[in-house]
This record gives C-alpha cells, sequence and structure tokens, in this order.
C-alpha cells in the first residue's frame, strides 16, 4: 500500500483528500504546515508527498528545495489553475509533477500511480555511456563511479531517453512515456525535469552532452 | 473620403462667383458708360458729321480691351484671394476634424487649444468639454468594468478552497451512495454530480477572469491533430458519439491545453444543443498571406435562429430563455472564443446550407521550429 504524506494548511480539504486518497487504497499521513510537513516526512519515510503550495509558515517551495536537498522520494504539487509562475517555480523546486486544485480525486489517485509505478527491471543490462553506466536490472546509475541520487521520474526519463540513444523524443511523447498524461500533459514537466537530470549527471549542464536539446522538438540522449 | 473638400471647394466657388459677378458687372457697368459718354461727345461735334455715318472711334476697342483685361485680373486676384480665405477659415476646421479623429481612436485626453474670440472659438470650447466629460465617463465605466471582473475572479477563488474539498469526496459518495436506501442515494448523488457541475462553473468563471485581466497565456507545443482530436473526444466520453472525417496529418505548434478546450467547447456545444450526428472535418488552406488550419463542427439539429447567431459566444447567452439553466456552465463558448483569439485565430458560428449548425475555428498555423543537429 503505497504510504502518501499529504501536507495542506485548509482543515477541510486536507480532510477531504485524505478520505478519497484512503478510499483509493493509499495510506495517508497528513500535515497542516511546511515544518510538520517535513519532519514527517522525516519520520514517516513516504513514497510520495501531496505538498499544496501555499503554506502558512514555510511555502510550498522551500519545502520542496528542503525535501530534495534530502530524498529522492516523488514530489506532486497542489496548485491553482493557471498559477503559471507557481508552477514554473514548483517544478524547479524539484516537483515531479503537479494537479490542479480543485482536482478530481480519480486524477490526483492516477497521477500519484504514476510517479510511484515501479519503473521494469530489464534483465542485466548495463549501458555505459561516456562517464554514465547505467544499471538497468540494479536501477542504479552511476557518473564516474559514483552513483547518482534520482528520483523515480528522473531515472525514468533518462532510462526512456538512453534505450534509443540519437532518437528524438518529443516533449508530448515522453510525457505519455514517463508521465503517462496524453498530449494534454504541461510540456514544462519535461524540461525541468531535463534542468535537473543535467545537474547531476552532466559535467556542463549548459552546454550538455548526454541530454541534448533538439530546438523546437524534444530532447535526445547523445552523441556522448 | 467623399466630400472632405467639399466646403473648401464651395467657398473657392462662392469667391469666384462673387469676382465673376462683381467682374461682369465692372464691364457691364464701363461698356454701357463708355458708349453713352462717346455718344454724347459725338453729339456736340456733328461738324464732324460728313456722310451721317458714325466714325468709328479708335480707342473704344482698346477702352473694351483694357476693361477685359481688368477684370480678368480682377478674376486672378479674387481667386487668390479665395484661396487664402478659405485656407484660414478652414485651418481651424481641419484641426477639429483631426482632433475628433484621435479622440475617436482612443486618445481621450487630446484638446484643442482655443485663440481668439469667434463661433470657431466657442465651438472649440463646446468640444473640449464633450472630451473631457467623455474621458470621465468612460475612465468610470473602466473602473466599474475591472472591479466587477476582479470581483468575479476572487468570489470564483474563494469558491475554490471550499470546493477542492467537497470535489475531493465526490468519489467516495457516489461509490458508498449505492449502499445507501432510495432518498439517501438519490440525495448523495445529486450532490455529487452538482459539485461537479459547480466546480466547472467555477474552473470556467476562473478561466474567463484570466482572460479579462490579460493573464492568459500561450504555452505553445506541438502536437499532432489527430492525436488532439482523438484525446479530446476520448477523454469525455464522446468517441461514439461523434463522426471525425479523416483529418489532415499535422502537427500543429499550438497551446495544446487551449485546444482541447476549443474542440471539447464546440462538439460539447453540438451534443447538448444540436442532433446527432455531429461531424467533424479539419482542412489546411492559405488566406491573408498565412496558412490556416480549420476545424468545423457540424450538428444536424434546427440550426440557430438569426437573432441568436450575434450572441453565441456571449457569455451566459441563453439561447432559449425559457431554460433555466443548461448542462454547460454557459461560458463554454465564449472561453473558446478567447482561446481561439489568443492563438490569433477565430471561430465563425453559422447555419450550415444542409442544415444544422457549424461552428469553425480558425487557427492560423506557425511553423514547426526547425530541428536543429
Amino acid at each position: 500500500m503505497p504510504r502518501l504524506l499529504l501536507i495542506e494548511d485548509d482543515p477541510a480539504v486536507r480532510e477531504g483528500l485524505q478520505i478519497a486518497l484512503r478510499h483509493q487504497g493509499h495510506q495517508v499521513d497528513t500535515a497542516a504546515t511546511g515544518r510538520d510537513g517535513l519532519d514527517r516526512a522525516r519520520a514517516g519515510q513516504p513514497d510520495a508527498v501531496v505538498l499544496d503550495l501555499m503554506l502558512p509558515d514555510l511555502d510550498g517551495f522551500e519545502v520542496c528545495r528542503r525535501l530534495r536537498a534530502s530524498t529522492s522520494l516523488s514530489i506532486i504539487m497542489l496548485t491553482a489553475r493557471g498559477d503559471d509562475f507557481d508552477i514554473v517555480a514548483g517544478l524547479e523546486a524539484g516537483a515531479d509533477d503537479y494537479v490542479v486544485k480543485p482536482v478530481q480525486p480519480r486524477v490526483l489517485d492516477a497521477r500519484i500511480r504514476a510517479v510511484l509505478r515501479r519503473i521494469g527491471r530489464a534483465p542485466a543490462a548495463v549501458q555505459s555511456h561516456g562517464d554514465i553506466v547505467i544499471d538497468r536490472a540494479g536501477l542504479i546509475v552511476t557518473k564516474s563511479g559514483r552513483p547518482v541520487a534520482l528520483t523515480p521520474t528522473e531515472l525514468r526519463l533518462l532510462l526512456v531517453l538512453a534505450e534509443s540513444p540519437l532518437q528524438v523524443f518529443a516533449r508530448d511523447q515522453l510525457l505519455r512515456l514517463v508521465w503517462e498524461q496524453d498530449y494534454l500533459g504541461d510540456s514544462r514537466l519535461v524540461d525541468a525535469c531535463v534542468q535537473r537530470l543535467r545537474a547531476k549527471i552532466e559535467d556542463n549542464p549548459s552546454t550538455p552532452v548526454y541530454l541534448q536539446t533538439v530546438r523546437g522538438f524534444g530532447y535526445r540522449f547523445g552523441p556522448v | 473620403m467623399p466630400g472632405r473638400s467639399g466646403l473648401r471647394s464651395r467657398l473657392i466657388l462662392g469667391f469666384i462667383s462673387v469676382a465673376l459677378l462683381a467682374s461682369v458687372a465692372t464691364l457691364v457697368a464701363t461698356y454701357v458708360g463708355a458708349a453713352y459718354l462717346f455718344r454724347n461727345d459725338q453729339l456736340q461735334s456733328t461738324s464732324h458729321l460728313v456722310d451721317g455715318v458714325l466714325p468709328r472711334d479708335p480707342t473704344s476697342n482698346q477702352i473694351a480691351l483694357i476693361v477685359i483685361g481688368s477684370a480678368l485680373a480682377l478674376l486672378a486676384l479674387m481667386v487668390v484671394l479665395a484661396q487664402l480665405a478659405t485656407r484660414r477659415v478652414l485651418r481651424p476646421v481641419r484641426k477639429l476634424a483631426a482632433v475628433a479623429r484621435r479622440l475617436a481612436q482612443g486618445d481621450l485626453q487630446i484638446r484643442l487649444t482655443a485663440t481668439g474670440a469667434d463661433e470657431m472659438t466657442d465651438l472649440v470650447h463646446t468640444f473640449n468639454e464633450m472630451a473631457t466629460s467623455l474621458q470621465a465617463k468612460v475612465a468610470e465605466l473602466h473602473r466599474m468594468h475591472t472591479m466587477a471582473q476582479r470581483f468575479a475572479g476572487d468570489v470564483s477563488h474563494e469558491l475554490r478552497t471550499p470546493l477542492a474539498a467537497m470535489l475531493a469526496v465526490t468519489d467516495v459518495l457516489d461509490e458508498q451512495s449505492e449502499r445507501f436506501d432510495g432518498d439517501a442515494a438519490a440525495a448523495a448523488r445529486l450532490v455529487s454530480r452538482e459539485t461537479s457541475n459547480l466546480n466547472r462553473l467555477v474552473a470556467d468563471l476562473i478561466e474567463i477572469s484570466r482572460f479579462d485581466a490579460g493573464s492568459a497565456a500561450l504555452l505553445m507545443d506541438g502536437v499532432t491533430l489527430a492525436d488532439a482530436v482523438a484525446s479530446c473526444l476520448r477523454v469525455r466520453g464522446w468517441t461514439q458519439q461523434v463522426v471525425v472525417e479523416p483529418l489532415p496529418e499535422l502537427r500543429v505548434r499550438c497551446d495544446p491545453r487551449r485546444l482541447d478546450v476549443i474542440i471539447a467547447n464546440l462538439v460539447g456545444n453540438a451534443l447538448r444543443h444540436g442532433a446527432p450526428p455531429v461531424t467533424l472535418r479539419a482542412w489546411t488552406h492559405h488566406a491573408a498571406g498565412r496558412d490556416w488550419l480549420s476545424l468545423r463542427v457540424h450538428d444536424c439539429g434546427p440550426g440557430m435562429p438569426a437573432e441568436v447567431l450575434p450572441h453565441v459566444f456571449d457569455r451566459f447567452y441563453k439561447a432559449d430563455t425559457a431554460r433555466t439553466r443548461s448542462e454547460g456552465s454557459g461560458l463554454g463558448l465564449a472561453i473558446a472564443w478567447e482561446n481561439a483569439r489568443l492563438h490569433e485565430g477565430t471561430i465563425e458560428a453559422a447555419n450550415a446550407p444542409e442544415g444544422g449548425a457549424s461552428f469553425t475555428l480558425h487557427l492560423p498555423l506557425y511553423p514547426e521550429p526547425l530541428q536543429a543537429g
């Protein structure tokens, strides 16, 4: 049973979402403030955090950054429709996905399940690209021999791209393959995730070698 | 613009007529006077009368020439004077016209400076008063409009939090309602259904208030047209209800979410208010110097009454006044239209020649950026 931590300050929304998520088969812990949320995340080791951006003490972005600094758990933001600035800032702070409030519980559940989906382990396939070694069986990525801590979404994105080096993937394609969203998904999810992944595996993220941008179309892995 | 120089020509013509009349009068008077004077001279000197024939006066032709010449010179002078005079009279009129035009174009701060104390000055004062009052009225209307818009936006935002809590539990309510008995089950389903409706209404209100506030932005991306249409119909369970004619193979640069909203609102409108079959057709064409994608949703209903057509994109416009509430929020077509406009496109509403209502989206086709390296 997936263990979730819901950080939301409004008591009614918190209660409603807790009922809904429990009903969908999740085990739900809740927190009303950012600090409490960070404590509970540390103590409870949840699989994913559902995080409201508007919190009274620490705002959601700061909570997101602090969670990211110490963990690789999946983070889904709750945002208001059209608050594009919040969405971009939240994705930059490290969120894997976001949903717009008010959210249909089914939609939230589908997103949670998508970010938590177990990554299929390939039988004993170790790929080496330059300094990067991807162990598809152990789901371990190392750079120059040192393991790189990736979130499930980042790992999935890297596995998809590296599976077909030099093949160009459009953003909507990646949204389907990695986020399991249809074409309506927000392409900024892809861009933000690529940025984070570059920061972790590229020598120089501004002149990427592994994750290259194909302007106006999407991304591809290599040539290394 | 016809008649722009009418006043000027009429003034010049007036001056010329006066000049002509004066010239002719001078001419006639001079000639008659001269003839009379000459005859008196001749009567006084009858001794010169030899054969009963009046001698031809050698100077009368010269006098005639002088008279005609001076009349012409006078005419020319009058024309020049007329030009100068009309220019002087017309200059303030022209200025007034130019200022009025700028006022009409929205430059509400523009005013005329009054010089002198003639009728023109009165007109300038009146004009300035009118402009000031117009500016104040427009500012007041604008203020009220902005307030109303902000109010609608604020209310919608405030509704969102309690709605988020209610919407979260609708699924639980729906599933549990099967175990309730009669009335309780119906009540639970009603609350659940209307919560979803309220959610849609609030979402649409927030959407439209973002257009009003000018904060709606395009998130451009490339999508395959067939995918966009198929997903739009699939997620709403409309795939079986809409006949999609073969679509052009095309990747469209647009804001995918907004394209989805447009298609969904056009199709939803056809399904609600039209009659089946609802068909969807798309084609590309070239017009006004650019390539366009047109997407037409057509139903086989009775079409729209002529008086409804100009209002179909109005907010909360109800074609049938007897109907108290439709399934939609009443904002769907207005939102579709705003979304099309944001893409520099349009939506055309019409009654199809073969019957039924048709809504056609025209979207400019932005070229896909070239693939690099």
